[in-house]
């Protein structure tokens, strides 16, 4: 018997918390894409302090509360859960995020979590582990025993130390470049290939696009994504110019290196999404088109919530009301917040709806739609820059696509 | 840049018209982004996995389906 989630409380939003007839989806043949993401965030600290940082200084501040590291209890419950669920939607494959905080904080623990959950998981489910940190603490001894237990690991990394330093600093207040700048040159080297997965770069329109990308080329990464700062109808992006698109901007420029690359120099996801939903195809980004978001998040002490990058809208905006403790994840799957990330168009405004545009932008990011008057059926507060990036990638495949199929033809 | 400005979404879908532009041949063994992004396609749609967004505030290790 799965227990029903809480009744919502009148904090929660309009929409799609009290809006969204999840019941009169599941009547009309609707049913939810099983998680294939857990986020297990195994530490709940962090040793920098990002300005930016959505769990630290942004609206929600649920991380007080709740137990530093992921405790063992909680742990076993989490993998008991993950192979649940995996087993029940005969799912055969699963990736695990380590997450924090910084999950490196959880230091000679992380081992024991890994196997645990590998090994609660079904046979044929194969479990790929990620994990994601700002890279301070990744040494040769941690890096090794990452790479042993095949852990694909992500750095947070903000272009040149300039860049970088301006918002990434150390709690003493300095930048954390050179940290993190011993932790890319390990992980970079050829025999530490299998262990990298990547680099995250939030976007700041007032540095050197061209200078950021440089920078994080430097490291070789397999792949690049970079993220629109967290923010919403409430709380809007910085725009020095009214009516301007600078986020747009800094990714056009990037865009033109990366795409006019005689050998594309890293896979970026934002960039490939957009092409593909062009092109017909789907998304694998959050930040555009209209995948569904199959990811669950467990806390440290077992709650389960929505996707993290939501604690920017409003205290408690990723609760769930449910926990590994007591809940399978199944319940989670029929929460209004998760299910609005599934249902595709029929979680779009009226405004994003009737532009051409929104089969490839989707509406943008959720967490980017927030309006504390009505909650998440807006269009993005990055509207006008999306429109202006997919726009000017739509020119530039199309333009590319024509002269290739002239080329082909007899 | 200033012709994405002006013209905004221009035609009522914003899909690339690929009707007729023989992919296979359009798949040259190069690297560069558009080659990556046709194979990534071709790939895409001969799978039966349903795809789903991944998690955003990791890197993108994942780039396709298994």
């Amino acid at each position: 018997m799965i227990r029903s989630r809480p009744e919502p409380t009148v904090s929660e939003p309009l929409w799609p918390h009290r809006a969204l007839d999840v019941a009169e989806l599941r009547t009309a043949g609707w049913s939810p894409t099983p998680f294939r993401d857990f986020v297990l965030k195994v530490h709940q600290r962090c040793n920098l302090a990002c300005d930016y940082c959505y769990i630290y200084e942004m609206s929600d501040q649920s991380w007080r509360s709740r137990p530093a590291v992921m405790p063992a209890e909680v742990v076993e419950a989490t993998a008991r859960r993950i192979g649940e669920h995996a087993r029940r939607h005969d799912l055969d494959h699963v990736r695990l995020i380590l997450h924090g905080g910084e999950p490196l904080l959880a230091g000679r623990r992380l081992p024991a979590m890994v196997t645990a959950i590998r090994a609660a998981l079904p046979e044929g489910c194969r479990g790929d582990v990620g994990l994601q940190t700002n890279g301070v603490l990744l040494r040769e001894p941690m890096l090794d025993t990452l790479q042993e237990l095949g852990v694909a690991i992500g750095v947070s990394l903000d272009g040149p130390p300039e860049a970088n330093d301006q918002h990434r600093k150390l709690r003493n207040g300095r930048g954390s470049s050179g940290a993190v700048h011993a932790a890319l040159t390990l992980l970079s080297r050829p025999e530490r290939r299998s262990a990298y997965a990547g680099l995250l770069c939030t976007i700041d329109p007032s540095t050197d696009p061209g200078t950021c990308f440089d920078a994080l080329l430097a490291y070789d990464p397999p792949a690049i994504d970079f993220l629109f700062p967290h923010a919403n109808h409430a709380t809007p992006p910085r725009r020095p110019e009214p009516g301007g698109t600078p986020y747009a901007d800094w990714l056009i420029t990037i865009f033109d290196r990366w795409y006019g690359a005689e050998r594309q120099p890293a896979r970026v996801r934002l960039f490939e999404s957009i092409i593909s939903l062009l092109l017909g195809g789907h998304s694998r980004s959050e930040q555009v088109g209209l995948s569904p978001v199959a990811v669950a998040v467990i806390e440290t002490d077992g709650a389960i919530e929505q996707v993290d990058s939501l604690k920017s809208a409003y205290d408690g905006a990723c609760a769930t009301g449910l926990s590994v403790l007591t809940d399978p994840l199944d319940a989670a799957l029929g929460h209004p917040g998760v299910v609005a990330r599934q249902i595709g168009t029929r979680a779009l405004a009226g405004d994003c709806l009737a532009c051409p545009l929104h089969t490839v932008c989707g509406a943008g990011h959720y967490a980017h739609r927030y309006d504390p008057a009505n909650g998440f059926r807006n269009p993005s507060v990055y509207c006008a820059d999306l429109e202006r990036l997919i726009t000017h990638i739509r020119r530039r495949v199309t333009s590319d696509l024509a002269r290739l199929a002239e080329d082909s033809s007899p | 840049m200033d012709a994405d400005r002006a013209t905004g979404p221009e035609t009522a879908s914003p899909l690339i018209d690929v009707t007729g532009i023989p992919l296979d041949q359009l798949l040259p063994s190069d690297d560069s982004a558009l080659a990556v992004s046709l194979r990534d396609l071709v790939t895409m749609t001969s799978r039966p996995q349903e795809i789903v967004a991944a998690f955003g505030n990791f890197a993108p290790d994942d780039p396709l389906p298994t």
